[in-house]
């Protein structure tokens, strides 16, 4: 899903959702340092929106780790740590584990179906743009067929660490995604939900280190911080 | 009703909705009366309606625009997926927890594991239980887990082992393995004795769902 790994779809989205993305794009982009307040009526002003869906969106933020809220100061802007990058990917390679588990319990074939021919699409697609809406399409299914709404919750609330399209961001990340998504849809054919669930887990883990790769060039990490896995 | 000190209105109406739910006073398929939960709170209809924005997001209602909030329909798959994931975020902050302080955190656990093998109480138990999942989570130093775990609230509002009495023998048994896995640094067997408790504990929970009928809808 693209509220998964970004949000390059084309979704309606309210002021306050427009106002968060917003923001995350200043952090990541550097503009918006680590410790920094969140100017709240600039960030209106350069959207054309009230103060109100700003405020939202600093709610949202805050429950995603991404800025602090204190009361008569303002948001601040939250130190992000590799091991917080690290753990941000593992979790989602845990909660994608279990949903891959629970589709094979619970598709009765549906997910051998359709999972081979996204596969086939990937090994042929180099834009970022259409990369994503295959990943996407790969773990939409996974999770419909998971049908678990516990699991669809917490991945929202995982909401992803690198605003736009991911793999325009982290372009070494289309490979490590190719290559995972075939070996969890080979798993999931062999209906091997442990396979399929460690795969995700794996994948994910390769990714942490792309995003802590281009976070360091980017300044939103430390350059020399180094955390042992 | 009188709010509790920290929560906002918005939270305890939240709260309020969650127990009605729980209660089976709305079931599911059924729209939440915003005006009546606003009056019988004292409150206006904003933080109502920001707790229905909240209860979405947990999955707890879905909002139709112009037409107001749904109950959800609740099913045994829900309940226990909602603790395989209580199971492994929490086996993931131990994990990482031990990584931290290693055999600090063993002692410090312990300490609290022997409270509640010791305590018949289920509020002090419930106590304890909070504590003993937070010292693991505070340990981990990783903002990350306390956003997902924030974002699963309590399938069972209220005193939970007052509402689930079975699940104190599972959770005073499941601490205790874990703290054996723990007192040996072991901790891929700590991930999965958390792992192994709260999906008893999840199928302790889907007796009580059941035998409140909060399931019959959803069938």
């Amino acid at each position: 899903m693209s509220r998964r790994l970004s949000g390059e779809r084309l979704v309606r989205r309210s002021s306050g959702e427009d106002a968060a993305r917003y923001i995350q794009r200043l952090i990541f982009d550097g503009e918006l340092r680590p410790g920094a307040r969140v100017p709240q009526d600039d960030i209106a002003q350069a959207l054309g929106i009230s103060r109100i869906p700003v405020r939202e969106a600093l709610i949202a933020l805050e429950r995603g780790g991404w800025v602090t809220i204190e009361l008569h100061r303002g948001a601040f802007v939250s130190v992000l740590d590799e091991q917080g990058v690290r753990d941000h990917y593992d979790l989602y390679g845990m909660v994608y584990g279990m949903a891959v588990r629970r589709a094979v319990a619970r598709a009765g074939g549906a997910l051998e179906a359709s999972l081979p021919d996204i596969v086939a699409s990937l090994r042929s697609a180099t834009e970022p743009g259409p990369f994503l809406d295959l990943v996407n399409a790969f773990h939409d299914t996974v999770l419909s067929a998971a049908r678990s709404p516990r699991i669809e919750v917490a991945l929202r609330a995982l909401s992803g660490l690198v605003p736009g399209n991911f793999f325009q961001l982290v372009p070494a990340a289309m490979q490590v995604e190719r290559a995972g998504l075939t070996r969890i849809a080979a798993a999931v054919a062999r209906r091997d939900a442990d396979g399929a669930a460690s795969g995700y887990l794996d994948m994910m883990r390769r990714q942490a280190d792309n995003v802590v790769a281009v976070f360091r060039e980017r300044g939103v990490l430390p350059a020399d911080e180094r955390v042992t896995a | 009703m009188t709010p509790q000190p920290r929560l906002s209105s918005g939270d305890h109406a939240a709260l309020h909705i969650r127990r009605l739910i729980f209660d089976g006073e709305l079931r599911p398929g059924v729209r939440v009366p915003q005006d009546e939960i606003a009056q019988t709170l004292g409150f206006s209809r904003i933080p109502v309606r920001e707790a229905l924005i909240a209860l979405e997001r947990e999955g707890w209602v879905t909002i139709e625009m112009h037409r107001g909030a749904f109950v959800n329909a609740i099913d045994a798959d829900t309940v226990r997926d909602h603790y395989e994931l209580l199971g492994l975020v929490h086996g993931f902050a131990a994990t990482r927890a031990l990584r931290r302080e290693g055999p600090a955190l063993a002692e410090r656990l312990g300490a609290i594991a022997r409270r509640m093998a010791a305590t018949d109480d289920p509020v002090e138990l419930e106590d304890l239980s909070t504590r003993f999942l937070s010292t693991s989570v505070d340990a981990a130093h990783s903002p990350r887990i306390k956003v997902v775990l924030r974002a699963m609230s309590a399938l069972v509002p209220g005193p939970f082992f007052a509402e689930v009495p079975a699940a104190a023998d599972v959770e005073k048994r499941g601490v205790a393995a874990i703290m054996r896995a723990v007192r040996h640094s072991d901790a891929t067997r700590t991930a999965e004795e958390y792992l192994r408790m709260m999906r008893r504990m999840g199928d302790k929970v889907v007796e009580v769902f059941h035998a409140r009928g909060l399931f019959d809808a959803a069938a």
